[in-house]
């Protein structure tokens, strides 16, 4: 068996997602920090029809809506950028510049390692940057907010 | 946070109490706040530190709670006029020590009986992130 088995703090191990500009060829990307958990929705929409030889209902899976849901708490310098809206790269836009910017970006998702020791999975793909809601409260006075990239197009896996 | 509850004990309305610096040690099993009656002493700060938010890179955010108790005793056959008003000065304290960031204070008195005393503890838990 190979279980995916990320390990938090231990580099290569650990689960990462790494973003950058999908227009700038030169962009080497940037990690995002503390990040809370991570859902990679892969949702194939169905056709359904009716047949009149058939007693119950036939489908096919169509298109796939594909998003990665998440939830981080805030690090100024990832979230706001280095410049911020009209930046050239992932770190210089930040979360919020790649936003407001509606710039396509483009992700990898490194799952962690195998259980058995070998190397794990890597989803990537492109997409924008959705769903930001920072908030923050007395009784946990630490900025956290949702996130979303809804993937335009298919995930590769490498 | 002791310095500063014990900086704000000297300003505050004492009657016959008095406040000392030492901590509230056992000499030869007896507190010293029951050795002494209508002395307040202040005892050493404690922290405990527990995750806020856990995270997938192990990002280090904790909440940490500091508590400092004050005891003092008195003679519970004979309850100084001033106690209430002295232990409502005390828990007033809250919002005047000092712990920059402090998100929550919380304040908790407590009384027991030790043989003819009576023993007061008031707890003073802040919380702040770290």
């Amino acid at each position: 068996m190979a279980y995916i088995y990320p390990a938090p703090g231990v580099s290569n191990v650990e689960t990462t997602l790494t973003i950058s500009v999908a227009s700038n060829g030169s962009d080497t990307g940037t990690a995002i920090p503390a990040l809370q958990d991570i859902t990679v929705n892969a949702a194939n929409d169905v056709f359904t029809w009716t047949q009149l030889d058939q007693g119950s209902k036939l489908q096919i899976a169509t298109t796939a809506t594909n998003s990665l849901g998440m939830n981080l708490v805030l690090d100024g310098t990832t979230f706001f950028g280095t410049v911020g809206s009209g930046g050239a790269t992932a770190a210089e836009l930040g979360i919020f510049g790649a936003s407001t910017d509606k710039t396509k970006i483009a992700f990898d998702l490194y799952l962690g390692d195998n259980d058995d020791g070998t190397a794990g999975k890597t989803l990537s793909g492109e997409g924008y940057i959705t769903g930001l809601a920072p908030t923050v409260s007395a009784d946990a006075p630490v900025w956290v907010s949702p996130i979303t990239i809804t993937v335009d197009g298919d995930y590769t896996v490498a | 946070m002791r310095e500063s509850i014990l900086e704000l004990l000297y300003g505050i309305p004492l009657g016959t109490f008095q406040v000392s610096k030492e901590l509230p040690y056992d000499e030869t099993g007896v507190a010293l706040y029951t050795r002494n009656p209508k002395t307040i002493y202040v005892d050493f700060e404690v922290e405990e530190s527990l995750p806020l938010f856990i995270t997938l890179d192990r990002a280090d955010i904790n909440t940490t709670t500091s508590s400092v108790a004050v005891y003092f005793s008195t003679d519970a056959k004979q309850i100084p006029p001033n106690l209430n008003a002295m232990i409502t000065a005390i828990k007033g304290l809250k919002m005047q020590i000092s712990d920059p960031g402090a998100n929550r204070r919380e304040v908790v008195h407590s009384t027991e009986y030790v043989g003819d005393l009576l023993t007061i503890t008031v707890e003073f838990r802040f919380t702040r992130i770290t």
